[in-house]
């Protein structure tokens, strides 16, 4: 079972807040995505570390991708 | 230089004068506008004065792209020299009298002296008179907007301050369209110190720009960019509150008085709970992605909420109701006090309270000693009078170590982002020229998204490239900062924006340039008025680098005191400063500051 968070419009773009996927092998994080998703100005965070679309996501891991603010 | 009314108006209130003056090109070229007119103006008008003296000016001041037809043009910068650090002070704020200003002629109004009597300022064009102001003392920033409007016409643009400016708290603002709040430094008291209630702008004239028909066609296309935005949508259903779900998963949500970075009750009061009671929107002139969201707080009636607001006035003080949180911001912003440092005060006291340091027992998110704080901040009264010159001086009279946790910086309350683990905005905070502001920096985005717990020569050079764009370009431009990343809006526009309106070929060096004389000349500025200024100013409160966040993805973690101090130093070596943070000779003449070097003796 692999966990992802989406936050801020990243939402809009799923249609959902919070994922749950079952992954068999590791797989690249863009390959779970839809392909409307962006490619930049995000923050994707693995177990609390930056990744990036390229990233191998495996079965366990979890998954934050948020957009990148500028503050209030 | 086009795209300039061309002209600064100047009030004297103690004699009752009222002079125009031609804004020289060489201010145009060398500070843009906005912030960059203003230090300027202060540099050469007020030295070695008391802020709340007759002998302080405050300062309007718009920039070329002010109120012009372009994306979320419609702003100000009001600045002065702050009652609440002694140093520089300025926000940024969006409302109609910046549009009215230049319509009237004016690109800069300065008003200095001290009115007998209470007065408003009613510019009309042309026509510019000091107005009684008797039947206003006293009012809310609501009420008397109300009486404004009713005898000048809807048609104005209209800056006041509340009872908390005219009793002279130092942690009060400049209000405007009953939300919009700006100047964070106190510039409510500088206006109240002046018996200045308000300024009503009336103006119908039209800016000369070089190229109207250029500017018109890509400010049509810049906002059609901004709304096609894939994150357009999203962002006119939470505006900056989503940076409240944002911050609690990365652990910066100041919660407690800054103690932790994550809330327990979040999801009581983010975004999507805002969604659930929002019943408007209001935003800036010249805008087409409005921040500001109107909810019915818990007295039935309306306030404006955006992420600092609530960040501070609820974990920060442990409120976890969003209509109550809505309540205290709706109080706050009638009695026209800062809802950032009110929530700093608020949280202090109660951190106080608990450790036992004030016999009055208040307890975290006590929502009737907040309101009862509120009031007593605002008439400087009670404990109220310990809380109303800001933290920095409450823990300088209460002693007993609570420095420590009085979080500010310079004597400015941090705003809304709580950086244990996050050393790069926590040094962004602490260069911040104004105080803890994170209108100048938000790096926080950049490094959570690369290394965030590096204390790298790179996130230095980031930080000073962010403070360039931010608090130089969009604060003297003077325009929002927000669609540049919010909705992705490309800071290419800009240059040619500038071109169309100016008629000048500006390239982003050119821009950085102004940028790196402003921020000079900010802190000679500091350096001058302040003599003991130097590096011991640049350092977040002991909190952060000694008390590691007990819970949270980031439980344990705290600013490394001696990699700060590195990063500090990266800061001064790539400002061209000396390690005590004052600018070099050479690094001021080479921005053309020339004579600044000789007052503040380097």
């Amino acid at each position: 079972m692999v966990e992802i968070k989406f936050l801020g419009y990243l939402t809009e773009i799923v249609g959902v807040r919070r994922k749950e996927l079952v992954l068999e092998t590791p797989t690249a994080l863009r390959e779970i995505l839809p392909p409307s998703f962006p490619s930049e100005n995000i923050v994707i965070l693995i177990d609390g570390k930056v990744g990036n679309l390229d990233s191998l996501i495996y079965p366990g891991q979890s998954v934050i991708l948020m957009p990148v603010l500028s503050g209030g | 230089m086009k795209g300039y009314a061309g002209k600064l108006l100047r009030v004297n209130l103690s004699e009752g004068k009222i002079s125009k003056e031609e804004i020289s090109e060489s201010m145009k070229r060398d500070f843009l506008g906005g912030r960059g007119f203003a230090v300027k103006l202060l540099w050469d008008e007020v030295k070695q004065i008391n802020p709340l003296s007759e002998g302080n000016k405050i300062i309007f001041s718009t920039g070329p792209l002010t109120g012009q037809s372009l994306p979320s043009s419609g702003k100000m910068v009001i600045a002065s020299k702050s009652p609440l650090t002694g140093g520089y002070g300025d926000g940024n704020i969006g409302t109609m009298a910046s549009v009215h200003l230049k319509k009237a002629g004016y690109d800069i109004l300065v008003v200095e002296g001290k009115s007998e009597k209470p007065c408003y300022l009613l510019i009309e064009d042309e026509s510019v008179k000091i107005v009684d102001a008797s039947e206003l003392w006293g009012k809310n920033t609501f009420e008397s907007e109300d009486i404004l409007e009713k005898k000048h016409g809807r048609n104005s643009g209209i800056l006041l301050i509340g009872p908390a400016g005219e009793n002279l708290v130092r942690i009060s603002t400049v209000m405007s369209q009953k939300g919009r709040a700006g100047g964070r430094p106190g510039m409510g008291a500088v206006m109240g110190s002046k018996n200045l209630k308000a300024l009503v702008i009336k103006g119908t004239g039209n800016i000369s720009n070089f190229d109207d028909h250029k500017l018109r066609e890509l400010g049509r296309r810049g906002y059609e960019e901004i709304k096609s935005s894939q994150s357009y949508s999203f962002w006119m259903r939470q505006g900056t509150m989503q940076a409240f779900e944002w911050c609690n998963e990365n652990a910066c949500l100041p919660t407690h008085n800054f103690r932790e970075g994550v809330f327990e009750f979040s999801k009581e009061m983010d975004g999507y709970v805002l969604e659930k009671l929002d019943v408007d929107r209001k935003g800036c002139p010249m805008c087409n992605m409005q921040c500001g969201h109107v909810v019915k707080d818990s007295s039935g009636q309306r306030a404006e909420l955006d992420y600092e607001n609530v960040g501070m006035l609820g974990p920060n003080i442990g409120m976890r109701n969003l209509s109550q949180v809505a309540t205290l911001n709706r109080m706050a912003d009638e009695w026209g006090l800062d809802t950032i440092s009110l929530g700093s005060c608020i949280g202090f006291l109660i951190e106080a309270s608990e450790k036992g340091l004030i016999a009055e027992k208040i307890g975290w998110g006590d929502f009737e000693a907040a309101q009862r704080l509120t009031v007593e901040i605002g008439k400087d009264v009670g404990i109220g009078s310990l809380l109303s010159r800001g933290v920095k001086y409450a823990s300088e009279r209460m002693g007993k170590g609570s420095h420590q946790w009085a979080m500010h910086v310079k004597g400015l309350e941090i705003s809304a982002y709580n950086c244990h683990a996050c050393p790069g905005m926590a040094l962004s905070f602490g260069t911040s020229p104004i105080g803890a502001s994170h209108k100048d920096a938000w790096i926080i985005a950049w490094e959570i998204s690369t290394d965030r717990f590096s204390y790298s020569k790179e996130k230095v050079q980031k930080l000073i490239e962010l403070q360039r764009l931010r608090g130089g370009f969009f604060e003297s431009a003077t325009v929002c900062r927000l669609p540049w990343v919010e909705v992705s809006f490309s800071l290419d526009w800009y240059p040619k924006f500038l071109e169309a309106i100016t008629g000048d070929l500006t390239s982003w060096e050119d821009i950085h340039k102004i940028g790196d004389r402003i921020y000079n000349l900010i802190r000679a500025y500091w350096k001058r008025e302040v003599p003991q200024f130097g590096r011991a100013w640049d350092y977040p409160p002991a909190r952060w680098f000694e008390e590691p966040h007990s819970q949270g993805k980031v439980e344990g973690i705290k600013v490394d005191r001696k990699s700060y101090e590195q990063m500090l130093s990266w800061y001064y070596e790539l400002r061209g400063w000396d390690q005590n943070g004052i600018p070099l000779r050479e690094t001021l003449d080479h921005l053309g500051l020339t004579g600044v070097s000789k007052e503040i003796s380097v």
